[in-house]
């Protein structure tokens, strides 16, 4: 499993879609993330070899990044979620305005969810989390059981959580 | 697979089991309330073991886990001598990578993946050990089938399943050959299918589907193809019916079900003949012990009948180092050998004596196969019938 945000691709991934969704009309309810999450799974996988496998597949780790994003809140402005694709990888990137305490929520919750030894992190942190409410390891379980990559690009104002998720 | 189906739970005080189907995805311990409500009710409900069916949730999210976790964990401390049974399909794509992570942890808790287990021969098969034999298998066989597949109804632009498609190479010979409107694989064999799609990659081919799924509960519509294939399939499971009955609920009225399976006894080489036939018919017994029949082929024909099939047709394609490529058929028998001796017999845990005697028998078949007044046969079965109506 890789843990390169951009898998070497000279071109790029090619692109399959764009999304912007306001923050506010994605705080209007919890169940925005699933729906968001299932369509563009659907729409992503729908010419693949086996479409219903990488349609769970992606639905279940975009909602997760999305209930992230859900949790995080940004403050006004527009998510963009994009997504693309290489020969190996799906690949999504889910841009949102940050603030100083926002950028430093996602360096810190996406620094956890670095590949090196994720799975024992994890391990360790699930004994904890039996006992008091979760941290943010969402991200990090997506990382030590289902193998995806994660990673953080920022820019002026933006934070940029890239999801490369293997076709199979 | 269903599309988005909403979250429900079920308790069945009498099988002891709590059924979650749809998609899990609380926001958090409080929206998860409902769920662990009626999860404790159902725990103190019974007695000895609790069977949580997640075969057909689609969703969870991790919050959702934890709070599972946290049931669990709960369990332990509320009712020590309570086991959990997790019942898991690995056609839920992160179903064993979660619950499998769970059931390491919880001393309470047992993971059953029920697609595991579902005909004994599972584990010798869906393992990628078989990829070197079906390959070769298929380039020898394909040279007799393109024919014979004309003579059993395959056209042009016709829509076509192949069910137990393997490592997809058939499909993709057919794919090539005959130009369908549609062509879907299905396989119960990850390795296979990753193979499958790789070759389609390669090969430049996008328009083949390959489907992870379970050919006795298929997910494809009824009535929806003109040609049904499976090929030597049958014969590994120990329920042939039951995938019958399937390849016949997806063929529309008046298209055709095509099946090819062996008879390993008559396998057969000249001279060294004794060895030769002692080491095949000890491969059927062995298969056999794994609930495979490797004689079916010739049981076909009844089958079809038994089951309401027309115009039932059905031959043999004579493979014989008179009319085969000599290498590529040497080459199907090695990679038997290997797989007998190997795989096979470590399964099922041969004594060293009888794993050298195969050995000897298959090497004694390619000897035939490739003496200059050696004769050799490898006969396999092929049958169509018509499913009625239209
Ligand atoms: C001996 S192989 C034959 C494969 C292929 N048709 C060929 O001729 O090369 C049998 C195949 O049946 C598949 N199989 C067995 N039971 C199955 C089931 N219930 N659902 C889907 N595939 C199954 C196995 O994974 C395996 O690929």
């Amino acid at each position: 499993m890789t843990s390169d945000p951009a898998p070497p691709s000279p071109s790029g991934p090619s692109p399959i879609l764009t999304l912007r969704i306001s923050v506010r009309g994605l705080y209007d309810s919890w169940t925005h993330c699933q729906r968001l999450a299932d369509y563009i799974a659907r729409f992503v996988a729908s010419d693949r070899f086996d479409p219903e496998q990488l349609t769970t597949r992606l639905s279940t780790y975009l909602n997760e990044v999305l209930e992230y994003v859900f949790r995080a809140r940004p403050s006004e402005g527009e998510i963009v979620v994009e997504v693309g694709r290489t020969d190996e990888h799906v690949i999504a990137e889910l841009t949102m305005p940050t603030d100083e305490a926002l950028a430093r929520r996602l360096r810190v919750d996406l620094g956890l969810a670095e590949p090196t030894d994720a799975r024992a992190r994890y391990e360790a942190e699930f004994e904890s989390m039996i006992l008091r409410p979760p941290a943010e390891v969402g991200l990090l379980e997506l990382v030590a059981l289902h193998g995806v990559g994660l990673a953080l690009r920022e820019g002026e104002g933006t934070g940029v959580i890239v999801l490369t998720v293997p076709h199979e | 697979m269903e599309h988005e189906r909403p979250f429900t739970i079920r308790f069945s005080e009498n099988d002891q089991e709590v059924a979650l189907e749809g998609s899990l995805r609380p926001a958090g311990a409080e929206d998860f309330a409902p769920v662990r409500a009626r999860l404790d009710h159902a725990a103190d409900a019974v007695r000895g073991v609790l069977y949580l069916n997640f075969k057909r949730l689609r969703y969870l999210n991790h919050a959702g886990f934890l709070e599972l976790a946290r049931f669990i964990a709960a369990c332990a401390e509320r009712h020590p001598a309570l086991k959990l049974k997790l019942v898991i399909s690995s056609v839920v794509p992160w179903a064993p990578l979660r619950f499998g992570f769970l059931g390491a942890r919880f001393g309470n808790t047992i993971v059953e993946q029920y697609d595991k287990a579902f005909y004994p021969g599972q584990g010798v098969i869906e393992n990628d050990q078989l990829v070197p034999v079906l390959r070769t298998q298929t380039n020898i066989v394909w040279s007799h089938e393109r024919e014979l597949l004309r003579q059993h109804g395959l056209g042009k632009h016709m829509r076509i399943a192949d069910i137990c498609c393997g490592i997809g190479d058939f499909a993709v010979l057919v794919y090539k050959e005959f130009e369908p409107t549609y062509i879907v694989g299905v396989d119960h064999s990850r390795p296979f299918l990753q193979y499958a799609q790789q070759i389609a990659r390669d090969f430049g081919i996008t328009d083949i589907e390959y489907q992870f799924g379970d050919a006795t509960h298929l997910f494809l519509p009824s009535n929806s193809f003109d040609f049904v294939t499976s090929r030597l399939a049958l014969q590994i499971f120990n329920d042939p019916s039951s995938i019958l009955r399937e390849l016949l609920r997806i063929c529309k009225p008046g298209g055709r079900v095509y099946l090819t399976n062996e008879m390993s006894a008559h396998n057969y080489g000249y001279p060294r003949h004794e060895s030769v036939t002692w080491t095949y018919q000890q491969a059927v017994k062995i298969a056999q012990s794994l609930g495979m029949d490797m004689n079916f082929g010739p049981k076909m024909f009844s089958l079809l009948t038994d089951m309401g099939f027309e115009d039932v047709r059905m031959e043999q394609i004579p493979i014989t180092n008179n009319n085969t490529a000599i290498d590529d058929f040497a080459r199907v028998i090695e990679s038997w050998e290997e797989y007998v001796t190997g795989e096979l017999s470590t399964a099922t845990q041969q004594p060293p004596e009888v794993v050298e005697r195969l050995r000897m028998g298959f090497r004694d078949h390619v000897y035939a196969i490739r003496s200059r007044r050696g004769f050799a046969t490898w006969p396999i079965y092929v049958a169509s019938g018509r499913k009625p109506g239209r």
